[in-house]
């Protein structure tokens, strides 16, 4: 389950894209990366392919799952949607997510305190 | 993503990878359709969504590697871009596996017959215990124990477990049910003998030792070949009757195909019952021993012990077992293999010289490939493939190279065995048992592996060495792989030298045969036709009954149409020897312990159908032929080793069973092969106190074939006795080129190893000048545009090959020197290899060099230097 607790960073993008096709069912890749773009206000600085490894993780693991479809353009490409899996791995990665965030907090005010 | 979808991309990497690249490829094509809606051009755009996407080749590759069965796809690819590589140069990869299948087909082809005949052990229980007892000859050589000598070693020897006897004897006239007289190969063997063996019958029981008595022994044992073939594989075999040498014998039992001793294509066996004469008299020296050795008992140790018995019997019998003081244990696999095995060795080790030469070769040419390279893997650096990454693309490479040969080679394999066994006949010893088996595969895949994995290695590692900036600054000039350039030359020296040893070898064995070739006969084969007549045993018990058939049959041959003369010997020369005496002549010094003189009978005119000429005296007189005198014609050997300076003509002769004069002398003929020097021999007239020997030759003079009279002369053979066998109908020429066959055949392979070593030296030659040449183009260029002759260029070229192969040529007179002195006397007395062989090879080598530099020296003299120059 927690794979990638030790790994910030993957889990960090995990987090993303599940938060992102749970909020706007099935998505192609880059129609992800507009949305994670488009939300953080271009402040997430993430190269598009990294999407991929992870996409493709994620579809293993069966949070993902994959259909072909075309896209507005008229393109092939791969849609993404997320599972039940997946909704259940998202709720669990936003907790670890919050406890992080308040452990952080609650080191830097301690921080803070004593200086 | 479901097992089976992971099997399928495993299966086929096309799949997924085709999918990532149009996934990708849209995502692309979306973020370079969003810069142009920012205005961006074109090019602009794409270059944007290209930075924005990052590094595609990284990402693709994770997200490949994050699949269970990725190491099997991700090998897969490295093996379909291998593929693609190879296929871009299709030069280079015909050249690799050309030369790879070649070598691996040649060696795998001489393995398989070294495998089957020499390191296969017999089929035989604990067949390392199992040895043949013969006698040391004085003076070397062996002969078999006597009958009473064989009973001694059996009583007074603590070193057996087990032990029997055979005999030398092994032509069978045999008539199965009603059918015609033919000869088969069998064994006289005593019961014994097959208990010590530790075989067992297939079918029935082995012999019993009361049918080792006289009297109760017409009893046979067929092989499993004989029974399905000849007796249709009678199911009521046991018990069936069959006429072995003239006498109705019954089988008892059938033996396993894979058992074939004492000899191959052995088809009866029969009980040894010696004749009475041979069974007490212990100078007749004809019954080989084998025994089991007891569990833990060395050679050395049985050899020590039964010589000490040998010791005795030589001091107890100073007349039949003169001189005869050691023993010599022959392990049964050596023993039924004889000189094959040295020759096969041989051969071997020239296979494996030109296995490490296509080694040297391949992994020359993977090294110039990659030199040529070196960008695409500096480029492929820089991308991020990691170290690991690009050695195992290269091992990728070098192992598909090898596969693709090892295929070819396997094909290339078993056309060379069909072809060895063509070559050699039915001559091979353990013939039945050449194939394919586990060792030969692991031989053959180990080798093929290990050299791909030392030309990938060594190129992946060349590629390491440079630098990559280096070589991507220097672009295609890369000074970066003189390193490699110098393995190359060494590489070249080194085939060049293996060239010369081999080259030299060869030359020495040709000239070796050639001079058999020419060897002076003694006689005059044109127009000779030879046939082996066997007279079934049983009914041609005593002397009379085999000189009246002789007589009777060379008279009715002579008679046939065409024939211009026809005579009988109990020996063909060329073909066989060994049937000799040891022969004390009155008035004259005794000759030492190891003199014996070969001993033939005749009927009719021996000397006039075979064109032997008589030096002095005379030929047989009538009556002499009839046995009213005693009469002996010698050869110039006998005469000049035994008289000297005296004239042997009119001398008397004690010998048994023909006491009488020498009435004349006859040029020298080579008794046993062309090779061996001819031996004393003395020729006596066929008569009813002869030595009996059922079996003999009878030769025609005619200048009709073997297809105009054999058929005619058959009949007339029939015609005295329909019993008698008759076979091995050939011309004496044929007979004469059996004897060298071997020779004739370790030669041409010889021949054609070494024609393949000077081909890959000189195309290794070739490919590293050549290399060079390209290399120094620019430096050339320059040098023509500033006035250089391109005489000089040339001589540039030559001068640079010269070291190389002065170097190589240097090792291989090393190797020549190591070789001549290190080959046991296996090459038909070619001891040494002289200097006109070693200069042959020289010269040889020389011109292939000289072919192989002229493209090289032509280019690099026609460079159009403007041209050149104007390139960069």
């Amino acid at each position: 389950m927690a794979k990638h607790a030790n790994d910030r960073l993957g889990g960090t993008l995990d987090l993303l894209i599940l938060n992102a096709v749970a909020r706007s069912g099935a998505m192609h890749g880059y129609a992800i990366a507009q949305a994670i773009r488009g939300w953080s206000d271009e402040m997430l600085e993430i190269e598009d392919g990294s999407l991929y490894p992870a996409l493709h993780r994620m579809t293993e693991e069966k949070w993902l799952k994959a259909e072909w479809g075309i896209t507005e353009t008229n393109r092939k490409a791969r849609f993404y949607a997320i599972t039940a899996a997946g909704r259940r791995q998202l709720e669990s990665e936003e907790r670890t997510w919050a406890q992080l965030i308040d452990a952080v907090g609650r080191v830097l005010r301690g921080a803070g305190a004593g200086g | 993503m479901s097992l089976w979808s992971r099997l399928q991309n495993a299966v086929r990497p096309g799949r997924l990878d085709g999918e990532l690249t149009s996934e990708v490829e849209t995502h692309l094509a979306l973020l370079e359709a969003e810069e142009v809606k920012r205005g961006a051009s074109p090019e602009e755009a794409r270059r944007r969504a290209r930075r924005r996407f990052g590094n595609e080749a990284v990402y693709r590759e994770r997200a490949r590697e994050r699949d269970l069965l990725g190491w099997v796809e991700s090998t897969l690819r490295d093996a379909a871009f291998a593929a693609r590589q190879l296929r871009k140069a299709p030069g280079f990869t015909a050249t690799a596996v050309l030369l790879l299948a070649l070598e691996i087909g040649v060696n795998t082809a001489i393995f398989t017959l070294l495998n089957s005949i020499v390191l296969h052990p017999l089929p035989l229980e604990h067949a390392e215990r199992l040895v043949v007892l013969l006698e040391e000859m004085p003076g070397g050589g062996d002969s078999p124990p006597s009958w009473l000598d064989q009973r001694d070693f059996r009583e007074q020897n603590r070193v057996f477990e087990s032990v029997g006897a055979f005999s030398y004897a092994s032509t069978f006239v045999l008539r199965a049910g009603s059918g015609e007289t033919s000869r088969v190969r069998g064994g006289l063997v005593t019961p014994d003998y097959f208990t010590t063996l530790g075989v067992r019958p297939v079918v029935g029981r082995l012999f019993t030792a009361e049918e080792a008595q006289a009297g109760n022994d017409a009893v046979a044992l067929v092989h499993e070949d004989f029974w399905r073939e000849t007796l249709n594989g009678d199911p009521a075999v046991l018990g069936r009757e069959i006429e072995l040498n003239g006498r109705r014998s019954k089988i008892v039992g059938v033996l396993p195909r894979r058992f074939r001793f004492p000899w191959d294509q052995v088809a009866v066996w029969a009980p040894l019952v010696p004749a009475a004469e041979q069974a007490k008299d212990r100078g007749w020296h004809g019954f080989p021993m084998v025994g089991r050795l007891k569990a833990g008992v060395r050679l050395e140790q049985a050899e020590r012990e039964l010589s000490g018995v040998m010791k005795r019997l030589s001091a107890a019998y100073p007349e039949q077992d003169r001189d005869r003081t050691h023993v010599l244990l022959w392990p049964l696999q050596r023993w039924s293999v004889g000189q094959t095995r040295d020759r096969l060795v041989v051969l071997q080790g020239a296979a494996l010289a030109v296995f490490l030469m296509t080694c040297a070769n391949v992994g020359s040419l993977l090294l110039a490939r990659h030199s040529g390279r070196r960008r695409e893997f500096a480029l492929r650096a820089a991308l991020g493939a990691s170290t690991a990454r690009q050695i195992r693309q290269h091992l990728t490479e070098s192992l598909l190279l090898a596969g693709i040969g090892c295929a070819a080679g396997a094909v290339v394999a078993y056309g060379g065995v069909q072809f060895l066994l063509r070559l050699y006949g039915t001559s091979l010893p353990r013939e039945a048992e050449i194939g394919v088996d586990w060792r030969l595969v692991v031989y053959s895949a180990g080798a093929t592996l290990a050299g791909a994995v030392a030309f990938g290695l060594a190129t992946a590692l060349a590629g390491r060495a440079g630098g990559l900036e280096r070589a991507l600054r220097e672009g295609g000039h890369t000074a970066g792989s003189r390193k490699s350039a110098r393995t190359r030359k060494a590489l070249v020296a080194a085939q060049v030298a293996c060239a010369v040893t081999l080259v030299a070898g060869a030359v020495e064995l040709v000239r070796g045969f050639e001079r058999l070739t020419r060897v002076e006969s003694g006689l005059d084969m044109a127009h000779v036709l030879t046939m082996r007549v066997a007279l079934p045993d049983s009914q041609y018990g005593d002397g009379a009954g085999i000189s009246d058939f002789f007589e009777r049959a060379v008279s009715r041959v002579s008679a046939v149409a065409g024939v211009k003369s026809a005579a009988s010997i109990n020996l063909l020369p060329i073909q066989q020897s060994g049937f000799n005496g040891s022969l004390e002549v009155p008035g004259l010094p005794k000759p030492p312990s190891n003199y014996f003189v070969e001993l033939r009978w005749v009927k009719g005119d021996y000397f006039r159908t075979m064109g032997i000429p008589l030096v002095r005296g005379r030929n047989f007189l009538p009556e002499e032929m009839g046995g009213r005198r005693g009469a002996a014609i010698i050869n110039e050997t006998m005469a000049r080793t035994l008289w000297g300076e005296r004239d042997p003509i009119g001398w008397p002769l004690e010998t048994t069973p023909d006491p009488g004069r020498v009435v004349g002398v006859v040029r020298d003929v080579r008794q046993s092969g062309l090779e061996q020097a001819a031996r004393p021999e003395m020729y006596m007239p066929l008569t009813a106190e002869s030595f009996r020997q059922t079996e003999q030759s009878i030769v025609v003079r005619s200048p009709l074939g073997a297809a105009a009279l054999g058929a005619a002369i058959r009949r007339e053979i029939a015609g005295v006795d329909g019993q008698a066998a008759v076979y091995q109908v050939q011309p004496m020429e044929e007979v004469a080129a059996e004897s060298v066959r071997y020779a004739k055949i370790t030669a041409t392979l010889l021949a054609l190893f070494a024609g393949l070593a000077l081909l890959l030296a000189a195309f290794g030659l070739h490919g590293v000048m050549s290399y060079v040449v390209h290399e120094r183009m620019r430096e050339f260029a320059i040098r023509m545009a500033i006035g250089a002759q391109p005489g000089q260029l040339a001589g540039a070229i030559f001068g640079q090959s010269l070291k190389m192969v002065g170097v190589g040529v240097a090792l291989g007179l090393g190797g020549v020197w190591v070789v001549t002195r290190v080959l046991p006397d296996v090459l038909y007395g070619v001891h040494a290899v002289d200097a006109r062989s070693v200069g042959a090879a020289v010269a040889v080598l020389g011109a292939a060099a000289g072919v192989a530099l002229a493209a090289p020296a032509w280019r690099a003299t026609h460079i159009d230097a403007i041209e050149m120059l104007r390139e960069d």
